[in-house]
């Protein structure tokens, strides 16, 4: 239908927060606070296989890199973990994705989806 | 021993450097070499060589120098059992399919790469007493959560042990991997021995308490 019925049009929805680099920055520091995540990978934007070249993901440990790995696709965040392999990777995928939801509400962004892809495990 | 690889099986020359990020599997075996210094993040960083360089380590330390035997024995390492197994690796690291795993909420949207999970299964294997896995296979339609997958581990085992308790072994290790570590719907692990791997006096010596039989009892074993 395109009816067009002045005073009806729908109304638009605040738009959301821009994700920032400092944002996302932010982001990553809570998901590599998740218990059993190891390693945080940059993951692709476009969709299809977020791992790819991997080139720029960065470890815990001894990264000075400043770039942020998690991709924003619109409202969907893409992460691309690690994990230790002693910790069940389904855990704590679920994990990440609650604590990246809870950190993006917390800076008034509302995210409808998070992929969480675990590409490595212990 | 050792076989050369199947007509199934890849062939080195025939893998591209995407499969693992860029890298060949020649390069991370030097990277290994050099004790990994000086750090490449090309490598470090990327999950596909880590996953390969992790099984390249276990293969290097299997069976105590068996392996190494074994190839001084054999054609160069691109025709080599060792290279098929090597060529294996860096099929099976490779990203692949997305394997969903189970959400609990409409924002949640978790996978696993195929090649992590490879990478489990074969890490669940070599890591039993006397086997190198030489190949694991995911059959089934792993995109889909509740669709049954059936797995297939084709393994050597060093002579000195039990072939069917090692296969046995295996196949309990896969399953339990993979119960704790996805949400996969596994119908069978299917263990296939493809190869005895001779051992050499080292492994006579540490096979030698009892708990392992003789590479004759060994033989005499049905192989699954």
């Amino acid at each position: 239908m395109t009816d067009d019925i002045p005073g009806t049009e729908p109304v638009q929805p605040e738009p959301d927060l821009a994700w920032t680099d400092e944002a996302l920055l932010a982001v990553e520091a809570v998901v590599l606070d998740v218990p059993g995540v190891t390693d945080l990978y940059r993951g692709r934007t476009s969709v299809g296989n977020a791992v790819g070249s991997a080139v720029a993901a960065v470890r815990r440990i001894g990264s000075s890199e400043a770039a942020p790995r998690i991709a924003v696709d619109g409202t969907t965040l893409r992460i691309v973990i690690g994990t230790d392999g002693a910790a069940p990777a389904p855990t704590v995928a679920h994990a990440v994705h609650d604590a990246v939801l809870a950190a993006a509400r917390a800076t008034g962004r509302q995210p409808t989806r998070i992929d969480v892809r675990v590409a490595r495990i212990g | 021993m050792t076989a050369a690889p199947g007509p199934h099986e890849p062939d080195l020359a025939a893998l591209e450097p995407e499969d693992l990020d860029g890298h060949t599997i020649d390069e991370l075996s030097d990277y290994l070499d050099a004790g990994m210094v000086p750090a490449d993040p090309t490598i470090d960083d990327s999950p596909a060589c880590q996953n390969a360089l992790a099984a390249i380590m276990r293969l290097r330390s299997a069976s105590l120098g068996s392996l190494d035997e074994a190839a001084k024995a054999e054609a160069p390492a691109d025709e080599s059992w060792i290279g098929g197994v090597l060529a294996n690796i860096s099929l099976e690291v490779r990203a692949g399919r997305d394997i969903p795993l189970r959400a609990a909420a409409p924002t949640e949207h978790p996978v696993m790469t195929e090649g992590a999970v490879r990478s489990l299964v074969r890490r669940a294997g070599d890591e039993v007493p006397g086997v190198v896995v030489s190949r694991c296979v995911l059959d089934g339609d792993v995109t889909e959560l509740a669709s049954p997958v059936r797995v297939s581990v084709e393994i050597a085992v060093v002579a000195g042990h039990r072939i069917v308790p090692t296969a046995e072994s295996v196949r309990r290790a896969v399953e339990e991997m993979l119960a704790a570590q996805t949400d996969l719907t596994v119908e069978a692990v299917d263990v296939l021995v493809r190869d005895l791997i001779a051992p050499t006096t080292a492994d006579r010596v540490a096979t030698a308490d009892g708990t392992a039989s003789t590479g004759t009892d060994a033989d005499e074993e049905a192989a699954r």
